[in-house]
């Protein structure tokens, strides 16, 4: 079975965007468009990979990030945060909730594949 | 017991019609009759003369049972075709004829036996039973008796008929019995035939639901008709909703080429008019229909057909065919029906598959668009990582330029990458950049632009070009700017692929522009690393617009290198400029009885022109006048005329001849000066007590004299070369002996040869006659008025040369001088002085209100602005006012400010900025207004005419 890879973004395109990209190398995607959702589906069913958008209505991805890095059982998967500012500021909060990785948009579809792949083959 | 038998005929004709039925039905039917079913169709007339009748059974078995009035027999026959009667009634008979009806007797009575035949082979059992089935006997020439249909009849019971038409009766009940069983059996064949079709229709509909590929569910609905039917070919043409044309799109038995290709117009041939007509059509035998005979192609070799539309609510769709039974026979109403039926489960299947493909369709639509967007959004990423690279321009520690071409490189998956661009001596250098292992270590020949290689060509051509190959082997190049097999033995090509350790299949090239939009380099790049290996025209234009950025990276740079040697320049040139303006006299002396003044006023910041006061005693009785104009303008003038005055200076010490100075001068500059080079040079030394003056000149423009009684006009003229020209050079000295109200006007040719827009100077006689109208106004004045009347002369044209003038005005002339605090108190008490005298100067047309207002408004710009209102701070106040000006300089003690600045914005005054306000209104209403540098000083000057 293919590695489960969760991708969370507000914006449409970026989840059709990712999940087509993510499709294509084989993984499964499952998507979500906010934070809470995000939440449900990752204690349900345990993604691989989480890719997260930072900027959202209600739950951040920071906050994601916090819950997920704070919860034991959901601890070890990785956490990639995505955002469109390219602050510094935001990279080092986003480290600090224990983000595994940090990438800006506008990103490129090809270097998250290879990411993903990166983070899986040294897990 | 005896047994009597007779033959009575091999032919039995049954005397009514219906014998084809009869015969038909005979043959055909296997015949069965137990009870008394088959005798109540019997006339009760023949049947009154019955005793006894039944049937022996005769099938599959040595010995029969038969049971006939109430008794049981036993019929036996045996394998060559006889009968043998046995149990005390019939005897052994010879049946072997095959219609023979027996007549015998048993217990003395007359009794017939019908033989039953039984026949298997007939057309209709035939076809109805496969091949396996056991039963079938395929010899039609051999009969089996199946039994025996017999009558006893009663004792006199033939009296009232005869015993040919007891037979013949009998025989047409037979017929109609026949044919109610025929009837029967038909019947129940058509339940047989439904059932089997409902169950071809179930798997055709199962077949059809399993799969939703258009071309399986087609396939399928045609073999299982062709299959149910019996026939040799099936086909199912659909109608193209583009052209309305009915397209063959599957067919079984025929060639596979004719699919998707035969074509057929509504209305045209037997499809097309099923198509058209929407009904279904059965032709039996397509050589006697009139209609299509000549129509149906000989490639079909059709003999029988169906053909039913396909509808869907009532729309037709398509058309199915079915022909030629592989029996040979015809079809029939009842094929017509089931293919109909079967063609509306199919039509319901294709719309389905039609469906399922066009959702297939438009997902895979969306997944290009998702790709294609993806793409789009890999390429934004692409320009903000350019963008990025390109604010780095600044950045030492790496090229833009490289990084671009990395991207480049990167984004169109190219193997390697290179940026050729030209360093010294028209070399171009190289530049790699690759995410393969790369030879890095080869080091490519030097190109020059003479040379004649693909990079130069691309260069000279100014345009990009792509190159592709097709396995590797023909070479495409576009635009064709050299052949492929110039391409293959080009020396770049070959050292990219010496460096890159593989051939060079495929190439895209820009070129790369500098500032001025010329061509200058290139950047490549070198086999895709897709599976075509080929760059595409979307990889062109991608490649292209990296291009231009890296274009504007070399524009950028190149004027910035512009730039700083520009600014440096200007840098030398602001020192040059304020040595320079140190070097000219900020006032002039002053003077008892003499009123001197002069102006110089660059054509760029600095000057070749040179005044200057100089003191030839230490009682300062003696003061000598120099003007000159270097040769030339600028930087180099002014290190002239700097030199020129140093010389000067050490010469003039207690040396009372002009002329003996000049030629000094000229002595010391010669060695220094560079050919081509000189200065005019007026010297002139006034003796304070006797205004005697003695000058010598040395090519300058003769100062002008004028007599202050008579505005007469003398030039002062002697000969005298240009200095630094010859070496030992003469010069005449001459004397005059000025008057009061004498004055001498010295100048530069920059003033005469002032050009206005239509190129025309302003002239020595306008000159004159201005000097001569202001002859009565203090030597300020009159060079105001001067430059009043040329800056009116050239009329906004640019200064083209430096313009110099220096008067000496023989007569007493002196600025009174006020100061106050910076307070409104002393604002408002020095501007009433200033109204009351000028009330008393002014001509009464002249508005004095205005005049006021400006003096007002500058004097508390120096308060406010200038001092900030610090009333320890003073503001110094010079003035003038007689009978053709006022004249006020206003200094105060603040820190000045940006007098270029607000000048130049005379258009677009800010209304909240009060001081350029002022400065506005004054420019206006003043015919003078002029600040210091440093802008805490300025003079205001109203001319009364």
């Amino acid at each position: 079975m293919g590695k489960k890879i969760l991708v969370v973004d507000d914006e449409s395109h970026i989840v059709n965007i990712l999940k087509f990209n993510l499709k294509k190398s084989g993984y499964d995607v499952v998507t979500a468009g906010n934070g809470e959702e995000a939440l449900v589906i990752i204690a349900n069913e345990k993604p691989d990979v989480i890719i997260c958008d930072v900027m959202m209505p209600k739950v951040t991805g920071f906050e994601v990030c916090q819950k997920v890095k704070s919860d034991d059982s959901l601890k070890q998967i990785p956490f990639i945060l995505l955002t469109a500012k390219g602050q510094e500021v935001d990279k080092d909060i986003g480290l600090k909730f224990g983000a595994d990785y940090y990438l800006t948009k506008p990103f490129s579809p090809k270097n998250i594949v290879d990411k993903v792949a990166e983070i899986l083959a040294g897990k | 017991m005896t047994i009597k038998t007779d033959v009575i005929s091999d032919d039995i004709k049954p005397d009514t019609g219906n014998s084809a039925d009869f015969e038909n039905g005979y043959d055909s039917v296997f015949l069965r009759f137990v009870g008394e079913g088959f005798f109540m169709r019997i006339d009760a007339d023949f049947y009154s003369c019955i005793d006894d009748c039944g049937f022996i059974d005769s099938i599959d078995s040595e010995v029969y049972r038969y049971n006939a009035g109430k008794r049981d027999y036993v019929l036996v026959r045996n394998d060559i075709g006889y009968v043998s009667w046995l149990v005390d009634n019939i005897g052994k008979q010879d049946v072997s004829g095959s219609n023979r009806i027996i007549k015998f007797e048993r217990d003395g009575l007359n009794g017939y036996a019908f033989p039953i035949k039984r026949l298997d082979t007939g057309k209709i059992n035939s076809l109805r039973l496969s091949a396996k089935d056991k039963n079938v006997i395929a010899d039609d020439q051999y009969y089996y008796c199946a039994g025996f249909l017999y009558f006893m009849i009663k004792e006199g019971g033939t009296k009232s008929i005869s015993e040919e038409e007891f037979v013949s009766s009998i025989l047409r009940s037979l017929v109609r019995l026949f044919e109610n069983i025929i009837f029967d059996q038909y019947r129940l064949e058509c339940q047989t035939r439904e059932s089997n079709d409902y169950e071809l229709l179930l798997s055709v509909a199962g077949s059809i639901i399993s799969t939703l590929d258009l071309n399986e569910v087609l396939q399928g609905i045609v073999n299982a008709a062709t299959e149910s039917l019996r026939s040799e070919r099936g086909s199912l043409m659909l109608i193209d909703e583009s052209t309305g044309e009915l397209v063959l799109r599957y067919g079984k038995g025929l060639k596979p080429g004719l699919i998707n290709n035969v074509r057929v117009k509504p209305g045209e041939g037997i499809a097309g008019s099923v198509a058209k007509t929407g009904q279904p059509l059965l032709i039996t035998d397509i050589e006697s229909s009139d209609r299509f005979k000549k129509k149906s192609g000989k490639e079909f070799n059709t003999k029988s057909l169906l053909s039913v539309p396909m509808k869907i609510k009532e729309r037709v769709i398509g058309v199915f065919n079915i022909n030629n039974k592989c029996s040979g026979e015809v079809y029939d109403d009842f094929d017509l029906k089931l293919l109909q039926a079967l063609s509306s489960q199919a039509s319901i299947a294709i719309q389905n598959a039609k469906h399922y493909q066009e959702a297939l369709q438009a997902q895979a639509e969306l997944e290009e668009q998702i790709e294609a967007s993806s793409n789009l959004y890999e390429e934004v990423h692409t320009l903000y990582e350019i963008v990025r690279a390109t604010t780095m321009v600044n950045d030492p520690t790496m090229d833009p330029r490289e990084r671009i071409l990395e991207l480049a490189t990167k984004n169109l998956n190219a193997t390697v990458g290179f940026l050729f661009l030209p360093q010294e001596n028209n070399v171009i250098k190289s530049l790699a950049s690759s995410r393969g292992d790369i030879n890095a270590g080869f080091q490519f020949s030097k190109i020059s632009f003479s040379d004649e290689n693909i990079i130069t060509k691309v260069i000279k051509g100014t345009q990009s070009v792509l190159i592709t190959s097709t396995e590797g082997q023909t070479v495409s190049i576009e635009p064709m700017t050299l052949t492929p097999k110039e391409f293959r033995e080009d020396q770049i090509v070959s050292e990219i692929g010496n460096f890159t350790g593989e051939t060079v299949k495929s190439m895209l090239i820009v070129p790369l522009f500098d500032e001025k939009s010329v061509s200058i380099g290139v950047c490549l790049i070198v086999n895709k690393l897709s599976s075509d290996g080929n760059f595409s025209e979307h990889d062109r234009n991608l490649l292209q617009i990296l291009g231009q950025q890296i274009s504007a990276i070399i524009r950028d740079r190149n004027l910035q290198k512009q730039y700083i040697v520009k600014q440096k320049m200007e840098q030398e040139l602001d020192v040059a400029h304020g040595i320079q303006q140190k070097l000219i006299p900020k006032h002039p002396p002053v003077v008892e009885g003499i009123d001197i003044s002069a102006v110089n006023m660059p054509a760029k910041t600095v000057s070749g022109d040179y005044y200057d006061f100089l003191t030839h005693d230490s009682a300062g009785k003696k003061l000598g006048f120099v003007i000159a104009d270097v040769s030339g303008k600028g930087v180099p003038a002014a290190l002239i005329m700097s030199m020129t005055r140093a010389i000067l200076k050490t010469q003039v010490v207690e040396n009372y001849s002009p002329a003996d100075i000049l030629f000094k001068t000229n002595n010391f500059i010669i060695s220094d000066m560079e050919a081509n080079r000189y200065v005019t040079m007026f010297y002139g030394m006034i003796d304070i007590d006797s205004l005697e003056f003695t000058f010598s000149k040395a090519g300058h423009n003769p100062p002008i004299w004028m007599h202050g009684d008579t505005l007469e006009v003398e030039y002062l003229e002697s000969t005298g070369f240009f200095v630094g020209m010859f070496e030992s050079a003469r010069y005449e000295e001459k004397k005059i002996r000025l008057a009061p109200s004498d004055k001498l006007i010295l100048f530069t040719d920059g003033v005469i040869e002032a050009m206005n827009r239509s190129d025309e100077e302003y002239g020595l006689d306008r000159f004159v006659r201005i000097l001569k109208k202001y002859n009565d106004f203090d030597a300020r004045s009159i060079i105001d008025k001067v430059l009043i009347d040329v800056e009116n002369f050239v009329d906004g044209a640019p200064q083209s040369d430096d313009i110099t003038l220096l008067i000496i005005n023989v007569g007493n002339f002196r600025y009174e001088h006020v100061e106050i605090c910076s307070t409104i108190d002393e604002c408002v008490k020095v501007t009433e002085m200033f109204g009351d005298l000028i009330k008393d100067n002014l001509l009464p047309d002249f508005g004095h209100c205005e005049i006021m207002m400006i003096i007002d408004e500058m004097i508390m710009n120096a308060i406010e602005h200038g001092n900030k209102r610090d009333p320890e701070k003073k503001v110094f106040i010079s003035y003038i006012i007689n009978s053709y000006k006022v004249e006020i300089i206003i200094r105060d003690e603040g820190e000045g400010f940006n007098v270029g600045e607000v000048m130049a914005t005379r258009d677009k005054v800010s209304l909240y900025d009060k001081r350029g306000r002022g400065i506005i209104i004054a420019r206006s209403l003043v015919d003078r207004i002029e600040y210091n540098k440093l802008g805490n000083e300025v003079r205001l000057v109203k001319y009364f005419r």
